[in-house]
């Protein structure tokens, strides 16, 4: 009888990584991207700081693919994704507003993105009451916080967070940091704000965008002089 | 994304427009119950405006909502053309039973 086959699985999940690079965006004549290099890997959280106007959320559109750009490379383990967009399980995006449709249910939403709503409920009790509410008339906070917490908990290899804290209160902060840290065992996580702090605070690498560039920035101290 | 759940997606992108759409078909129903084959043709092409124009208004004022969907894996083509397919179906099915019953 031949032996049976004894290997095992690993232990830590698969390590995917997402490269964006060679991406030019112009506005008319004006150039906003044009020396990008940024690399995004399971189990950390990359941030990403510049300043308005910079072109945070165009680069993680161009990433997502739905805003067309003059060049673009966006790679998943080195094979090209041309429209991330259309497969959730690879690459999510929160754009900065809230983009749930006012109509429904937080315990609808939680179902459409395959989750739990007792886990938002424990992660926030203040949902509970709340299950049968219209998101619309909810508080801009706790809209925000549906939107990152579905985003941010559902399977995707890939999360990206625009502005993420902004609207949020400290304890919600901490407790989306929490959030984060958890689920950064699963997937890469690609997060800018314009609060610096949470996101010194949980990113394992910070890239700064200035003058259509990202530079990886480690100390606080030089981002705050570079911006 | 299992076939119920994007069915689920695909009415609550619909209902989003059903009632305007909805009153436009009946419209519609009433006008060839008055007057008959010879305005067929007007009507057709009436609600192919009025379709354009909810295209047009959807896009531009719930636009952000579109990302709902993009993140669960529906794409804004299979939205359009699955919602609007369902609507015109709908517009030709009650002017075939309003032609049947009509006297």
């Amino acid at each position: 009888m031949a032996p049976m086959n004894m290997h095992t699985p690993p232990a830590s999940p698969l390590v995917h990584a997402l490269t964006a690079k060679d991406i030019q965006l112009q506005f008319g004549d004006r150039p906003i991207l044009s020396g990008i290099h940024i690399q995004c890997r399971t189990g950390r959280i990359t941030g990403l700081l510049g300043r308005n106007g910079t072109g945070k959320t165009s680069l993680m559109r161009i990433i997502y693919g739905d805003l067309p750009c003059d060049s673009r490379s966006v790679t998943i383990d080195n094979n090209p994704l041309p429209r991330p967009y259309t497969q959730p399980d690879r690459v999510r995006y929160m754009p900065q507003f809230n983009f749930i449709p006012g109509v429904l249910t937080p315990e609808r939403i939680c179902l459409d993105f395959n989750l739990d709503f007792q886990g938002l409920a424990n992660a926030f009790p203040e949902f509970h009451p709340l299950r049968r509410q219209r998101i619309r008339d909810l508080s801009t906070g706790q809209r925000r916080l549906i939107n990152i917490y579905v985003i941010s908990r559902s399977r995707s290899q890939f999360v990206m967070l625009d502005e993420p804290f902004t609207l949020l209160s400290p304890i919600q902060i901490e407790k989306i940091k929490t959030i984060l840290e958890e689920e950064k065992q699963n997937k890469g996580i690609l997060i800018t704000d314009h609060l610096h702090q949470p996101i010194w605070d949980i990113s394992d690498e910070v890239y700064t965008l200035a003058d259509g560039r990202t530079r990886i920035t480690s100390p606080p101290a030089s981002t705050s002089r570079m911006l | 994304m299992k076939f119920p759940a994007i069915i689920r997606l695909l009415l609550t992108f619909y209902k989003s427009f059903f009632l305007f759409s909805f009153l436009i078909t009946l419209s519609s129903a009433l006008l060839y119950w008055e007057y008959g084959p010879p305005i067929l043709k007007v009507l057709a092409w009436f609600k192919l405006l009025t379709q354009g124009l909810t295209w047009y208004f959807i896009r531009t004022y719930k636009k952000k909502e579109f990302y709902y969907y993009r993140n669960l894996g529906l794409r804004d083509t299979v939205l359009w053309s699955v919602t609007l397919g369902l609507d015109m179906g709908l517009f030709i099915t009650l002017l075939i039973l309003t032609h049947q019953w009509r006297p």
